[in-house]
């Protein structure tokens, strides 16, 4: 935890001295980076729990809490939002120039007070849903002994009503975070399908986020008995499944605008896969994202190995925040090189050490598994154990 | 038609065959075959056997498939360069959708087909040990045996739980 607090404070260290520095702009691209990145990787990992609830799955609920606790970061993440306001002239071109057309949606104030009006609802939303999720698991816990099961009492009602409003909000809100933070960076260029590609892969981060946990901490905190080879397994079809949904989302925007070949629509494209510094980052992207893991998602053993599937979850981080970067990043520096060195490094581990520090505090206050939720005792019924199939 | 004289124990449910299956592979008897109205993955595992070759057959199909349609559009762009929009005469964009669309299809295609030659379909006679409940809510296992080994096989059936032990002779 020291560690992960030190990465938070040099993070904040090379972002103060950078926004006071020469190159200014880049702290800010390098915080709007991580700012989203990290931000959808929360929601979607909390997004993982609330579908759990919606389906009634039995299959992850031990699964549960490692998501749950991805989403700690929330909190902090709601406070780092407003930080954005003070590089407001830096990020937003449309400040400098505005833009006659969409000047009633693109205004500071109403942004600002949008976008902080739905991550406050979602935030609460969330942390609702996993206080009452980490409650009823103390009550089962501290229940005195001989009293009854108090399984689907009011904390897990309220999650059965929660999740799916989380899931219809989380559409929604990650849409207009995904306009407003990103696509407003170039404010000519728009996609329909944009709101839709941001929110659905940043579930795909979520979902490598927490193979990553899984796998790491199955057998660090001595979960062998409780998350099992086929939990894995299942998981890491689900991380397979959206690489290919995100893939193809990706592909069906650019699809549509290499066809309609209209310019004010390529623009966006072609800077970002034929245009120097750009071009070898967006190749990189497509395969760090895309080919690797689905060529390596294809082996069912591999799916259940943490020797490949902990870095394979690592290349999609890593690619997933690449990814984020080269939506940002050309529409705001104009240089020749490429803005990519030791500051937005520090940064990125600035946040990295903020999401690290909330998971491992909540997961030392919290149970580790989910003990009162009534599918997942009935998902732990004697059950052989399969270490290797 | 079975090869050996065997014993078929019937089981009403899933753990006692499962049981059965663990005891009758650790004994070292040999498991003629075992029937289950769906597929249960542990059945498969205890068993131990390899993966089905269909799985291979598919990934063929899937490269043939999606090299050959490729091949298609590629030969008919040559043989008919039509410009459109200042587009290349072949571009490899849409032909993603060309490639995915013929994986699929012979990769489904060949699955099938390799479904239906391994699983030795169509069965015009039944296996000799069927029982029309193994389509509904029974389960069975074939253990066949020699000499001596009959008493010891009816013995394990019976304890695991079969409710009704068949010979079915060879």
């Amino acid at each position: 935890m020291i560690l992960f607090a030190a990465l938070a404070l040099a993070g904040a260290a090379a972002f103060l001295l950078g926004i006071g520095g020469p190159q200014s702009l880049r702290a800010w691209q390098a915080y709007l980076v991580n700012y989203v990145f990290w931000t959808g990787l929360s929601f979607g990992a909390v997004l993982f729990a609330a579908v759990l609830n919606m389906t009634d799955a039995r299959w992850g609920r031990s699964l549960k809490r490692l998501a749950e606790g991805l989403g700690a970061f929330l909190p902090a993440s709601f406070l780092l939002f407003w930080v954005l306001y003070f590089g407001r002239e830096e990020i937003f071109p449309w400040i400098r120039e505005p833009s006659t057309e969409r000047s009633g949606w693109l205004s500071v104030g109403f942004l600002f007070a949008r976008n902080g009006a739905g991550l406050l609802l979602l935030t609460l939303l969330s942390m609702t849903l996993i206080s009452n999720s980490v409650k009823a698991d103390r009550q089962f816990i501290n229940r005195p002994p001989g009293t009854s099961d108090p399984a689907g009492g009011k904390p897990w009602k309220a999650q059965r009503v929660l999740s799916p409003i989380i899931g219809i909000l989380y559409a929604f809100i990650l849409s207009l975070l995904a306009f407003d933070l990103i696509m407003s960076l170039d404010p000519h260029w728009y996609s329909t399908l944009f709101g839709a590609y941001y929110f659905m892969s940043s579930f795909f981060a979520g979902l490598a986020a927490l193979v990553f946990v899984s796998h790491l901490l199955r057998r660090a905190c001595g979960l062998q008995e409780y998350i099992h080879p086929h939990h894995l397994h299942d998981l890491g079809k689900l991380l397979f499944a959206f690489c290919l949904f995100t893939g193809y989302l990706f592909y069906v925007q650019f699809l549509v605008i290499w066809y309609g070949n209209l310019p004010e629509e390529t623009k966006y494209i072609i800077l970002r896969v034929r245009f120097t510094p750009w071009e070898p980052l967006g190749w990189t992207v497509l395969g760090m994202i895309f080919i690797l893991p689905f060529l390596v998602l294809l082996n069912r053993k591999w799916k259940m190995n943490p020797a490949v599937m902990i870095p394979v979850s690592l290349v999609v981080l890593v690619g997933m925040w690449l990814e984020r970067f080269i939506l940002v990043a050309p529409s705001l520096w104009k240089e020749k090189s490429l803005p990519l060195g030791f500051m937005e490094v520090l940064i990125t581990a600035g946040f990295f050490g903020i999401v690290a520090l909330s998971l491992a505090i909540f997961l030392q206050r919290a149970p580790l598994l989910p003990v009162s939720d009534p599918f997942f005792r009935e998902a732990m019924q004697p059950h052989e154990e399969k270490e290797r199939p | 038609m079975v090869p050996d004289p065997a014993l078929l124990g019937i089981f009403p449910y899933l753990d006692d065959l499962l049981d059965a299956l663990r005891k009758a592979k650790k004994e070292g008897f040999k498991i003629l075959t075992v029937f289950s109205p769906i597929h249960f993955s542990e059945i498969q595992e205890i068993l131990g056997h390899k993966p089905s070759t269909v799985r291979y057959l598919c990934l063929a199909g899937g490269i043939l498939g999606g090299t050959s349609l490729v091949g298609l559009a590629v030969y008919a762009h040559l043989s008919f360069k039509l410009i459109t929009s200042g587009k290349p005469v072949l571009p490899w964009i849409p032909f993603v959708i060309v490639f995915f669309e013929g994986t699929v299809l012979l990769a489904v295609i060949f699955a099938v087909a390799a479904w239906i030659l391994k699983g030795r379909l169509p069965r015009v006679h039944l296996h000799a040990a069927y029982d029309p409940r193994f389509s509904e809510d029974r389960f069975g296992i074939l253990l066949g045996y020699q000499g001596e080994e009959q008493e010891a096989v009816r013995r394990l059936l019976m304890e695991a739980g079969a409710e009704e032990i068949r010979d079915v002779a060879g």
